[in-house]
């Protein structure tokens, strides 16, 4: 009976530990029309910088080719648009963004026409950018009573950036977190787990306009 | 059963010990030059955009004048320095920077001659620019316990560039946080963290 009580308490209080989502907002225009995000045509321009903290021999292994990492985020952003905006359409662009689009060519000999031109040629309503990855990693111990032990997770913060596309303008910038635990030491897996939470919760705060904290 | 308790509050005491401890770079110029950097002259304006949704009224309450607020953000970033002793002469820049600099203004009907026209009438070697502030309210738990608290969280996105050539070096953010939800101590904590980025040389692992 004391057994059966002591369960019943701690799955209640397991079920209670709710774990909060936070979107770090690091620029939001105002009166953003979400419902048209939603339904909108939306080109991914793919990953722009990777902050390599942890995770480093996993990530060189498989991802070296940034190519493959642009494709694995595309298809993990394809299946949760699916789930969470079924109206949206996502395409991966076939172009690489101009570097004046992100400030980070000299003003002085900075080509502005260069990201007119994308613009110009983009089929798409919306541009969404990877503008950073970092990736990092934590360790969470605890306790059994009798002893001591640790889960590594790995931690992913996914800086993202929407443009509208007509008015050649930036409307948001935003990093969504994601995490993973590391199981039986694959850490490819785990990678890749911490990606498509950061991709799940980066949708999300678009299907929740623009909620910049939510339940998990 | 108060075993079992005991065991639950060490899981959630450490985990929630755990909050991210960096400030996050997006952009770092290969070229960039901290020896130089950390003796120069640099040019600092405070907040430029602000989200202040979840705490509106209290901000405008505290802030009705946003330059009074961008003085303060000025003199924790000056004693910052002072107290790290740090060879970097600041001055407090006055006005707003142009909205093409901050990277907002639509490049359709942007005129990027005023980017040239501020550069040129800026004196000193680089610019260091908090391009947007945002407060806002999260759920933390405290340690040793198993319940949600509010908690305020300021996060500030900041930029340096070189003035001569007018270029960016670095882009990125730090946060501030108070439990207490006191405003002021949490944008005093991300406004020491970003002095701190910059003289660490960026050393992105700092606790905060």
């Amino acid at each position: 009976m004391k057994k059966l009580l002591l369960l019943i308490v701690s799955a209640i209080l397991l079920s209670s530990c709710t774990h909060t989502i936070t979107i770090t907002e690091l620029y939001k225009q105002d009166n953003i029309d979400f419902n048209k995000i939603k339904e909108a045509k939306i080109t991914f321009a793919g990953t722009k910088n990777i902050s390599l903290r942890e995770f480093k021999k996993t990530f060189n292994d498989e991802y070296s080719d940034t190519t493959k990492l642009d494709k694995y985020i595309y298809n993990s952003f394809v299946n949760l648009f699916a789930l969470n905006m079924p109206k949206a359409q996502i395409l991966l662009a076939d172009r690489k963004i101009p570097a004046e689009l992100f400030g980070e060519v000299s003003f002085k000999t900075a080509n502005i026409n260069n990201v007119k031109n994308y613009f110009e040629n983009c089929k798409s309503d919306y541009l969404l950018i990877i503008k950073n990855i970092d990736i990092a990693n934590m360790y969470v111990s605890y306790s059994t009573g009798k002893s001591f032990s640790s889960i590594e997770y790995c931690l992913i913060k996914l800086e993202f950036e929407y443009w509208d596309v007509l008015n050649q303008k930036k409307i948001i910038t935003a990093t969504a977190p994601g995490m993973c635990a590391v199981g039986l030491f694959n850490y490819l897996e785990t990678l890749n787990g911490a990606i498509d939470d950061a991709v799940k919760n980066a949708t999300r705060y678009i299907s929740e306009n623009g909620t910049a904290q939510f339940v998990k | 059963m108060k075993k079992m308790l005991l065991v639950y509050d060490i899981v959630i005491f450490i985990y929630s010990c755990t909050p991210i401890k960096y400030a996050t770079e997006d952009y770092v110029s290969k070229n960039i030059d901290y020896n130089s950097l950390l003796k120069s002259k640099i040019v600092f304006y405070g907040a430029q955009k602000f989200n202040t949704a979840d705490y509106d009224t209290v901000f405008k309450k505290i802030y009705p004048d946003i330059n009074t607020l961008n003085h303060n953000i000025f003199n924790v970033f000056l004693d910052e320095l002072a107290d790290n002793k740090s060879k970097i002469t600041i001055t407090e820049g006055i006005g707003r920077i142009p909205e093409e600099l901050l990277g907002v203004a639509s490049f359709k009907t942007a005129d990027f001659k005023k980017v040239d026209t501020f550069f040129s009438q800026v004196k000193e070697e680089y610019l260091f620019i908090i391009k947007q502030l945002t407060i806002h309210k999260e759920n933390s738990k405290s340690a040793g316990s198993i319940m949600n608290s509010p908690a305020c969280r300021v996060t500030i996105a900041f930029e340096c560039w070189e003035v001569k050539n007018q270029n960016k070096i670095i882009s990125g953010y730090t946060s501030g946080f108070s439990d207490r939800e006191d405003i002021n101590d949490a944008i005093k904590k991300a406004v020491q963290n970003a002095a701190d980025y910059l003289l660490q040389k960026g050393d992105k692992n700092q606790v905060w």
